[in-house]
């Protein structure tokens, strides 16, 4: 770009472009008048160093607010941030707040008596151990603590050091009474033996639960009978309920003979049992031998074997029935599985003997064997 | 020693708005700059070195940029001398692999002197002298307005926005004659009929009030060899 000189100074010369602008620019011996190219133009400090300047202005302002903010935290946690709680154990139970530095922040007490102490005697900001001595002096007075009265400290402390500094000073420092200082976990042992009590509390209704199960197991044997002798009529609809009938015939055998239907359904299909249970009574009474016996051999072994025998003869008998009673049981699978019990039902053996002649019929008669 | 440096202080501050007190403080502290330069040319220099000029120009810098709370105004004209002259250095250096006309092919002629020169020299004499009267013209009616060169080249815009804005102005005051002959006439810049007309913000046009009026000035009658020179803004502000 050219630039013609406008006027020329002993340290400068003022210029003007093309696009007149006037610059300052260095006077390389220059004339007014001359045109020049490439000149050596005065640096727009101006701006720039007003940006730069209010850009340290607002870096020196954020730095003087980090620092202020860390001094300040700095300072609250040595001073105002409560590090360790000291309680002293009495009727009045006063606890303390204490800072790192070892200074009261706050005394605290939730009992009437050790509000009625702190009523009169505020000890913020003193040493741990002034304050600890005047409280114990107060309660003195008060007539809560007697000389020669043991006094339990409880300190809970975020720093073992803190926690060893302040056990120490406390047990040289309280001179006029016996102190026994204790950690924070020595201060939740006395609640521990309540939820001690309390915590067996819930397991009790367990262990009571389970020994009635298996009293209910165990005294089955002996109770049972008795219960059975009480409610007899149970047994008394035997036909209906062909599958409730094992349970209660393992129990009530002894008094009802009639639980044979059991055995019935062996040799007998489905349905006939309702009639021929009743028809069979009379005929039963060499059969409920079974079940007489176990009552004889007192032992539960023999009764468990019989209730695994009655629980299968019941399975079966399930089996059977549900098969009679749902036609969607006789698909080919269900059939694949029930052929064994079909085919262990011997009953059918009638109809095959009314059928004997037939085959008999389809076979050619053979030649009489003439001796 | 304080009262001198409150002296220097004290006349620095007047050079900031004073030209006339600026060229006095260079010429009262030229054996400063020229110690300064000798440190930096390791000799001392001639009144031809451009270093000394460079740093003439430096030391007038640090005059319109020092202020109190920077320090001692001798360290930081120093300083800008130093940097000054480095740049200056840096940007020679760039250019070191071309080879200078001045620099002779054999003892007799110089490589310019074997150039075939183009231009008349006579010619460029007298449009650089009529390029002189009008310029001192200029000065003159200037002077009547209250404003120097100096004060233009402060008061010019730097930015492209702001240049604009005056084009337009000085467009708007080229094509309507009435305007100009107002301005001569009353001496003062119609900042509300140009904002008006050539629909810019009056404020943009107030800052640059200085500016204007060496610009409209040269819009006048009698300025054609630098109107020839600024040809392409007023065309720029006609474009727009």
């Amino acid at each position: 770009m050219k630039y013609i000189v406008m006027e020329c100074h002993e340290g400068y010369a003022v210029l003007m472009d093309e696009e007149s602008r006037f610059v300052n620019a260095a006077n390389l011996h220059y004339e007014v008048g001359q045109s020049v190219t490439d000149p050596i133009i005065m640096n727009e400090e101006h701006t720039a160093r007003r940006i730069t300047f209010t850009a340290g202005k607002l870096i020196a302002a954020a730095a003087c607010l980090v620092i202020f903010a860390s001094a300040g935290s700095i300072y609250y946690s040595r001073n105002l941030k409560p590090h360790s709680t000291v309680l002293i154990s009495s009727d009045a139970n006063i606890k303390l707040e204490v800072n790192k530095k070892g200074k009261v922040l706050h005394i605290v007490s939730d009992s009437e008596i050790g509000k009625e102490i702190l009523k009169e005697y505020n000890g913020k900001g003193k040493d741990k151990l002034t304050v600890a001595n005047e409280i114990i002096e107060l309660e003195k007075e008060k007539g809560i603590i007697s000389d020669g009265d043991t006094v339990d400290v409880y300190i809970s402390s975020d720093n073992s050091n803190d926690y060893r500094s302040i056990k120490s000073d406390l047990e040289k420092g309280i001179t006029d009474v016996n102190v026994e200082v204790h950690g924070i976990d020595s201060l939740k042992k006395p609640a521990k033996p309540t939820e001690g009590v309390k915590k067996p509390d819930p397991p009790k209704p367990d262990a009571e639960k389970k020994p009635e199960i298996n009293n209910t197991d165990k005294n089955n044997t002996p109770k049972k009978p008795d219960q059975a002798a009480v409610t007899p009529p149970a047994p008394a609809e035997p036909p209906a309920p062909a599958v409730q009938q094992p349970k209660d015939n393992g129990k009530a055998e002894p008094a009802v003979p009639p639980a044979p239907p059991v055995n019935n359904n062996d040799p007998e299909p489905p349905k006939a049992p309702d009639k021929q249970g009743e028809a069979q009574k009379p005929e039963a009474p060499g059969e409920p031998e079974k079940p007489a016996l176990p009552n004889e051999d007192e032992p539960p072994q023999p009764e468990h074997e019989i209730h695994e025998k009655l629980s299968a003869d019941t399975d079966i008998s399930e089996r059977i029935s549900f098969s009679d009673m749902n036609p969607v049981m006789l698909l080919p699978e269900h059939k694949q599985e029930e052929e064994p019990l079909m085919a262990a039902e011997p009953p059918k053996a009638e109809p095959p003997a009314a059928d004997l002649p037939s085959p008999e019929a389809g076979i050619p008669p053979q030649p009489p064997v003439l001796p | 020693m304080t009262s001198d440096a409150h002296q220097i202080i004290s006349q620095v501050y007047k050079a900031k708005n004073d030209s006339h007190a600026a060229d006095e403080l260079i010429t009262a502290y030229m054996p400063f700059i020229k110690s300064e330069t000798a440190k930096f040319l390791n000799r001392p220099p001639d009144q031809s070195d451009d270093e000394l000029s460079i740093a003439m120009f430096a030391f007038y810098e640090a005059i319109k940029n020092y202020s109190k709370l920077r320090g001692s105004f001798l360290k930081f004209a120093a300083l800008q001398i130093k940097n000054r002259l480095i740049d200056n250095y840096r940007k020679e250096k760039r250019n070191k692999g071309q080879i200078s006309l001045d620099v002779s092919d054999d003892e007799k002629t110089d490589l310019k002197d074997t150039i075939r020169d183009e231009h008349d020299d006579y010619e460029e004499n007298e449009i650089r002298e009529a390029t002189k009267q009008e310029i001192e013209e200029l000065s003159a009616q200037m002077n009547d307005f209250g404003v120097s060169m100096t004060d233009v080249a402060e008061n010019s815009p730097r930015q492209r926005r702001t240049l604009e804005i005056c084009k337009k102005a000085v467009a708007y005051a080229r094509n309507n004659p009435d305007i100009l002959e107002d301005f001569l006439r009353t001496k003062r810049v119609p900042l509300a009929k140009l904002a008006e007309g050539a629909d810019v913000e009056r404020k943009s046009l107030e800052r640059h009030r200085r500016y204007l009026v060496a610009v409209l000035l040269i819009c006048t009658n009698g300025y054609e060899i630098m109107r020839g020179h600024i040809m392409q803004v007023l065309k720029g502000g006609e474009k727009v």
